[in-house]
């Protein structure tokens, strides 16, 4: 299973339309030449995708979604690899400016083909996948920003995606004056100053 | 086996719940983890993490990991993306008697060839990550105060869920960036 983060500044909604618009695949997945959507029922929808990379590549793949949150793809049918699985992932964004997609790809090109050179080729894709949905992102008219609530109030969706402030007081600096002089403490670690110079 | 993982223990003079609150706080890691010079969290959902950690052990140097919580218990996190030698890290908490706790880091390397290089075997070190996490515990610690008979405070910084405070000659200040208060 390889796995790999793509940070998109744009909000998680709008990144799970991007992805979950299917028949859009060939306008911006590396080498994709054909994403028909063949078929869809509720949130799971399969496409036809024809990948031009090493070798041409033919499959349906069938994704399943769970609205803005994760989007879990498998191959249903194909016969140039064993097994093509995977998913995105989408958080918002710790910072609040924009989402974390964990992506994660899983393919099985059978017996002949060594593992740690395919999963090698699955790393370069899903980076290379990540990548080129920034840039497509890029050239998409900006999402409309959010009316803010009635109360005034952040959304909870934008509270979301800050860490908590931290609960404990953290000392970080101390300095006391003893009989025998001057202590620092810094971080954890006391240090002693020196003699003090003399002027001039 | 020189891939296997290293593992080492240490005794703390805090509750489990300030070690997991450090160990949970991404964005500090660089304060007090050897070798880790930058660190941030990406994105955080339940008891799932994502952060980075950026190292200095050589040019571009960075990992993405995922981590996940068990309160108070164990915080684990996998290397997910980045060139870094570490596969898996384990912290084990446990309550060790009042206000003490036991924690054991497991470190699993990634089987790499980088790992060969002193300089990544550095960073494999769970001994010195324990004591860089035992200091860390020590400035949470409220009752470790330096100041007490003879000994006279004259000057302290403390960050605090209400922002940076200064006490100077017996008074407490908040302190303000100066491109703040000057908006």
């Amino acid at each position: 299973m390889i796995k790999s983060v793509i940070h998109i500044e744009s909000p998680r909604d709008f990144v799970f339309a991007v992805f979950s618009e299917y028949a859009n695949y060939k306008l911006w997945l590396p080498n994709c030449e054909k994403s028909d959507v063949v078929a869809t029922k509720g949130n799971s929808s399969d496409l036809d995708l024809v990948v031009n990379s090493m070798k041409r590549m033919s499959m349906v793949l069938r994704f399943d979604a769970v609205p803005t949150q994760v989007l879990n793809f498998e191959m249903i049918k194909g016969s140039d690899m064993k097994a093509y699985a995977g998913s995105y992932r989408l958080m918002d964004s710790a910072d609040g400016r924009g989402t974390v997609v964990m992506a994660e790809l899983d393919i099985d090109a059978g017996a002949m083909a060594p593992k740690f050179l395919v999963d090698r080729m699955a790393k370069k894709a899903v980076e290379e996948t990540g990548a080129a949905l920034k840039q497509y992102i890029k050239t998409l008219p900006p999402p409309a920003p959010k009316a803010p609530s009635a109360d005034g109030q952040p959304s909870v969706a934008a509270l979301a995606g800050k860490s908590a402030p931290r609960r404990r007081a953290k000392k970080v600096l101390e300095v006391v004056k003893t009989a025998e002089g001057h202590k620092i403490w810094y971080l954890g670690q006391a240090y002693v100053p020196g003699e003090p110079r003399g002027r001039g | 086996m020189f891939f296997s993982a290293e593992t080492s223990s240490a005794v703390m003079d805090c509750e489990p719940a300030i070690v997991y609150e450090i160990l949970k706080d991404y964005n500090s890691y660089c304060e007090w983890m050897p070798l880790v010079s930058t660190s941030r969290l990406l994105a955080e959902e339940g008891d799932l993490a994502i952060a980075e950690l950026a190292l200095s052990l050589g040019e571009g140097e960075t990992m993405a990991i995922e981590c996940i919580h068990d309160k108070n218990r164990m915080v684990l996190s996998r290397a997910i993306g980045g060139s870094l030698p570490v596969e898996k890290l384990q912290w084990d908490i446990e309550p060790e008697g009042s206000a003490r706790c036991k924690v054991t880091l497991a470190m699993h390397p990634e089987e790499r060839w980088q790992n060969f290089l002193p300089s990544h075997r550095k960073f494999l070190n769970p001994a010195a990550c324990l004591a860089g996490l035992k200091r860390q515990t020590s400035l949470f610690d409220e009752g470790a105060s330096t100041v007490g008979p003879g000994v006279e405070l004259v000057f302290q910084i403390s960050e605090t869920p209400d922002g940076l405070m200064a006490t100077y000659q017996g008074k407490k200040y908040k302190l303000t960036p100066v491109e703040e208060a000057k908006a």
